[in-house]
């Protein structure tokens, strides 16, 4: 059945990147259930150039009257949809606050400033939208959202099931415990609070090791964590990969002992389910939507206190049955972010719409 | 204290765990024994991080002016500096709406602005991150002032003392 056709916007599209898997998940959902569904990105990253089509390129079709728009940060993207006289489902992924940004990277600042304004324009034009979590959920209603809903990120667990053949990553012998994080290197995901977490780990075991992986984007934030990590003395036991393939990502939550969060922001963080998904404790610490998507499971903490954090990550790490209590509790957890469950809601809030 | 600490519920344990087992209160119990137990064997740490992007904040002004006013209104200034903006703004050009070339010119200018904001903002952030450190030096410098110069007031006061 040829249910017309229902595209998606985005501000960049690129390999990797938690929207652009969103947004490659729904498409096809839409796509199996019967509508004609592109992708289309004002920023197409080479890695998606067969996947996803530009902006530009786009023409409404006679008979079209809806399109999905993924939301996260200041664009172009919200005023050439206004100028395309679509209802929107828009997907809002939440804004990192400018403050984060404004004496580091001004560019983003004002994008994140130019994106949490651009909420007031695109009230009237959305026909219902959606939040990542309950967390996110609160700005759309503060920007006078009446028609909301919470569809949260959703994992696709043949992905996460791949085998890892050789790709380990090559950690120094007998570095243990491993601390993993993943997420761009940014001030708002405060990856330096894990170095300093990592110079009290080290009194206890001085073999731990912390990997990060992620973007090191270009605002020098990266160099700062490092030259942090060579002050204090911990520079041989952290190791920032850059980004990396999925192969590759897989292959560090496998050969990590725990994941750490310290970030001061997530509007949902994908790599706490991801954890999840594949046996990895989770210890975070409880900003913003972390404890919402935490839900009962792993290590939820409410004060940086490195000294007590640093005792905790040694407790989980030497016991070995309240590890497995963790990971179990984990497990039933990730339940409500994979497909199935993910996917009946979302074409549930279509079918709403459509009615 | 951060915000999300406050919100957290001041009676309620800060380390939280659903367990069948272990409670959040008994596990917070056996962190900080085992924190004390550490500091017992390997002898307390007193270390202050740095953190990223940190601005110290502007010092009282003191109410007897011991210290040249001028520099409580030059560091005021420099406190309120708004910080450095960079807005993606890309000026119209009507020549981008002739046919044909109008949309490739479009690209091209485009391209070029994207390649001029990247290294504009590159500069800008630096250049930001300097006047950031250089105003918390300054703060921290007037505080160190204001602390020495109470010393000296103390002792002129304790000489005045003894000397009378």
């Amino acid at each position: 059945m040829n249910r017309g056709p229902l595209h998606q916007f985005l501000t960049g599209a690129t390999a990797g990147d938690a929207i652009t898997g969103q947004a490659l998940l729904i498409q096809r959902w839409l796509r199996e259930a019967g509508y004609e569904s592109e992708i289309y990105a004002w920023h197409l990253h080479d890695s998606m150039a067969t996947a996803a089509r530009p902006m530009s390129t786009y023409r409404r079709a006679r008979g079209e009257t809806r399109g999905i728009y993924h939301h996260s940060i200041g664009s172009d993207v919200p005023e050439f949809l206004a100028g395309r006289d679509l209802r929107l489902i828009l997907i809002y992924h939440n804004i990192t606050p400018p403050g984060f940004f404004e004496n580091s990277d001004p560019l983003r600042a004002y994008l994140a400033r130019q994106g949490i304004a651009q909420l007031k324009m695109l009230q009237p034009l959305t026909e219902l939208a959606l939040a990542d979590s309950h967390y996110n959920e609160r700005d759309l209603l503060l920007n006078g959202f009446i028609r909301t809903a919470v569809l949260p990120i959703c994992l696709q667990a043949e992905q996460y099931e791949a085998a890892v053949n050789g790709t380990l990553p090559e950690t120094p012998a007998g570095a243990e415990p491993r601390l993993l994080f993943v997420g761009r290197l940014a001030p708002n995901k405060r990856q330096e609070d894990l170095v300093k977490l990592l110079f009290f780990l080290r009194r206890i075991h001085p073999q731990a090791h912390l990997t990060l992986v992620g973007d090191r984007w270009e605002m020098g934030y990266d160099r700062w964590v490092e030259q942090l990590a060579a002050d204090l003395n911990v520079a041989e036991g952290l190791e920032l990969t850059g980004k990396v393939s999925h192969e590759a990502l897989l292959a560090h939550y496998r050969s990590a002992d725990l994941y750490m969060s310290m970030s001061d922001h997530e509007g949902f963080g994908v790599p706490l389910i991801e954890s999840m998904l594949l046996g990895l404790p989770v210890m975070a610490y409880g900003s913003t939507a972390v404890p919402e998507t935490m839900g009962d499971a792993g290590v939820v903490f409410y004060r940086k206190e490195f000294e007590p954090l640093a005792e905790l990550i040694a407790m989980l790490y030497e016991d070995a049955t309240l590890r497995r209590r963790i990971i179990g509790k984990q497990r039933a957890r990730v339940e409500h972010f994979l497909e199935p469950q993910v996917r009946r809601q979302f074409f549930s809030y279509l079918e709403q719409i459509e009615a | 204290m951060s915000a999300m600490e406050s919100q957290h519920a001041a009676d309620s344990p800060w380390i939280v765990i659903h367990d069948e087992q272990v409670s959040s209160e008994e596990l917070v119990r056996q962190v900080e024994e085992r924190v004390a137990r550490r500091r017992a064997e390997l002898g307390a740490v007193e270390v202050v991080f740095p953190a990223f992007g940190y601005v110290s904040s502007y010092p009282d002004v003191p109410l007897e002016k011991r210290v040249s006013p001028h520099l409580f209104y030059y560091l005021e200034q420099a406190n309120r500096m708004p910080p450095a903006s960079v807005e993606p703004l890309l000026a119209p050009s009507p020549a981008t709406r002739a046919p044909v070339v109008g949309g490739l010119w479009q690209k091209i200018r485009g391209e070029m602005h994207n390649l001029v904001l990247f290294y504009v903002n590159k500069s800008v952030r630096e250049q930001s991150r300097t006047n950031a450190n250089l105003v918390s030096t300054l703060n921290e410098l007037t505080r160190v002032i204001q602390d020495q110069q109470a010393e000296i007031d103390a002792l002129r006061a304790e000489i005045w003392r003894r000397e009378n």
